[in-house]
């Protein structure tokens, strides 16, 4: 079963943001999405989430019409999202941010904790203890009591993955998740990416580091000025003569 | 970046599974410290209460508003949603319960249950049509709610005994009244305290403290925004309705203006100024609020007082008086010259609204 944008158009106000994109992505497998800025990534990136609705095209979780559906539905579905600038509540501590994914887990019903069923003591316990995993899988232990806005970005970044594998997602889709690492920050996300995958998560990854891409990507959407512009793996994706004209060509990597 | 970059392999001297248990337990006793600290000064003061039928009648008071102002502080200060009609939903349970005890001879125990239902109910479904709207339109559209309740119950005939109101509300049945009505209120503002504590604490707690910070962020995690907070807003409802139905029963008598608008007011000042994000910052507002309104001379100039109030609040509290531990506060003030402390107040209010 896939997330699928099928022939996908976007217009905002006459203005055509994506015109006819398809993209795939594989449980397991990491989708990258690359192209110059304006190209249209985060467009198809919230299209997939739900925050923008198309003008014309579909999308599909398998046989399942996720088109009209909204944000939060998408994330009951199984879809899970970081943002290119990191999102999270600053004075709350880490944990509680990574907390905050577990909410379609323990469901929004205020009855049972206040008045303090024991059911809902052992779900707390229980995601308590899964945040805890989680931490420590993302490299967050030790800030885990700090308000989130004293954390430097990378960890803000780890945080938001942290909280969307809380979801328990069958897909996760990255806005520029390394952007502003230094390299070995970028291996520890390389790192990271390459477990999700493992553990059956198809991921999109929006980057503009090829290097990171070749590291954990089969595949290599490309996007210019809202278009398809080409698809391949890694390396027919480097030495395209277009995509090198359009992007390659003007970024250093 | 690279300034930013920190060890990567962290001495962990106990492991995070070992350090669970005596944390959990610390933070829980931390946390209901202060609800345990007001019921343990309420009950504590009985004895000097006792002599004055005043004072008691005071207590009782803030008891009352106190609750309601634990609601607000639910609605407005974890939902983002600043109702003008707090006072107005302890009504309609209020109402519900003079109905009920004096018309059909329900138990005023029993008819607790209405008085928390019934405003529960209306404040879910207003909350259902108004949440979408802005900050200042949702407070509005409480305000009007308000007004609406007042027209109605003046208009509500035998019902509601018009303008003269609902009287001989039967007391509640537990001895020695005046002890047993303050005891009691305190006791509701207790429960009502750690009502908030548990929300805050919570799996939707943290959901309505994520989407008052950031609703992308509340709906990318799957969290049904408009829903969530429509059942807050009746949870708060439910509670103003608990002090409504305390209020018939200590008061005896209700009329329209009982629990009218300018309650509401009252209320919403004392969760500002109390601190709306803390849990002791309603009740300490309340307190702060009742006395103040207790002292100042001519009932025609209260507006000015709760004005000036309000104003210089804000000015020194941006997060209300509870909102900041006060040895920062003085600490920071001693180390700043006066003519920047003004600078540093106006600058900290506007974090503090951001």
């Amino acid at each position: 079963m896939s997330i699928v944008a099928e022939k996908v158009s976007v217009e905002f106000g006459g203005l055509r943001a994506l015109e006819d994109v398809s993209i795939a992505v594989r449980p397991g497998r990491v989708e990258a999405l690359i192209g110059p800025n304006g190209a249209g990534k985060s467009t198809l990136l919230n299209v997939l989430s739900g925050f923008v609705k198309p003008t014309g095209g579909k999308v599909y979780v398998g046989d399942l019409d996720l088109t009209r559906a909204g944000s939060h539905q998408r994330a009951l579905n199984g879809i899970a999202r970081s943002f290119q600038t990191p999102r999270f509540v600053p004075h709350m501590s880490v944990e509680e941010n990574v907390l905050i994914g577990f909410f379609p887990r323990v469901g929004g019903r205020l009855l049972p904790p206040v008045v303090g069923t024991r059911r809902h003591r052992h779900e707390e316990e229980a995601i308590r203890d899964r945040t805890r995993a989680l931490l420590e899988e993302f490299e967050l232990t030790e800030v885990a009591d700090t308000p989130a806005a004293d954390v430097p970005l990378w960890r803000l970044r780890m945080l938001e993955i942290a909280r969307a594998m809380a979801l328990d997602p069958q897909y996760i889709l990255l806005d520029e998740p390394a952007a502003g690492f230094d390299e070995q920050e970028r291996d520890l996300l390389s790192r990271q990416i390459a477990r999700l995958t493992e553990a059956g998560v198809g991921v999109l990854l929006v980057e503009h580091n090829f290097g990171l891409i070749k590291s954990v990507s089969s595949h290599v959407t490309v996007l210019a000025q809202g278009k398809f512009l080409a698809d391949g793996d890694p390396a027919e994706i480097d030495s395209h003569p277009e995509v090198v004209e359009v992007y390659l060509g003007k970024e250093e990597h | 970046m690279t300034a930013q970059v920190t060890a990567r392999t962290p001495v962990r001297e106990v492991s995070p599974s070992q350090r669970v248990g005596p944390a959990a337990r610390g933070r829980a006793l931390r946390e209901i410290a202060p609800v345990v600290a007001v019921l343990a000064i309420a009950v504590a003061a009985t004895p000097l209460l006792l002599g004055s039928a005043g004072l008691m009648d005071t207590s009782i008071t803030i008891a009352t508003f106190a609750i309601m102002a634990i609601s607000l502080g639910i609605a407005y200060g974890l939902g983002d949603m600043l109702s003008l009609a707090q006072a107005t939903f302890g009504a309609v349970g209020a109402y519900a319960t003079a109905i009920a005890t004096t018309s059909w001879g329900v138990s005023p125990w029993l008819s607790l249950i209405l008085a928390i239902a019934l405003p529960a109910a209306i404040s879910y479904g207003m909350a259902r049509l108004i949440v979408r709207l802005s900050p200042l339109a949702l407070a509005l559209a409480t305000l009007a709610f308000a007004e609406l309740f007042e027209l109605a119950v003046n208009e509500g005939g035998d019902l509601t005994g018009g303008y003269i109101g609902i009287g001989a509300i039967p007391a509640l049945p537990l001895p020695n009244p005046a002890v047993s009505a303050h005891v009691l209120g305190w006791v509701l503002v207790a429960l009502a305290m750690l009502v908030a504590l548990r929300l805050r604490a919570s799996n939707p707690g943290r959901a309505l403290l994520a989407i008052g910070t950031d609703s992308v962020l509340a709906k990318s995690v799957g969290i049904q925004v408009n829903s969530h907070l429509a059942a807050t807003f009746s949870l708060a409802g439910g509670i103003a309705g608990v002090a409504g139905w305390f209020y018939a029963h200590t008061r005896g008598y209700l009329a329209p203006n009982s629990l009218s608008l300018d309650i509401s007011f009252m209320i919403a000042i004392a969760v500002i100024v109390g601190g709306r994000r803390t849990i002791l910052g309603p009740v300490v507002g309340t307190i702060l609020i009742v006395l103040l309104r207790d002292h100042v001379p001519g009932e025609t100039s209260h507006g000015m007082f709760y004005g000036a109030g309000l104003v210089a609040a804000l000015l020194l509290f941006p997060e209300g008086v509870t909102g900041e531990s006060w040895a920062a506060r003085w600490r920071r003030w001693r180390s700043r010259s006066s003519s920047d402390r003004l600078v540093r107040t106006l600058g900290a209010r506007k974090e503090g609204k951001a």
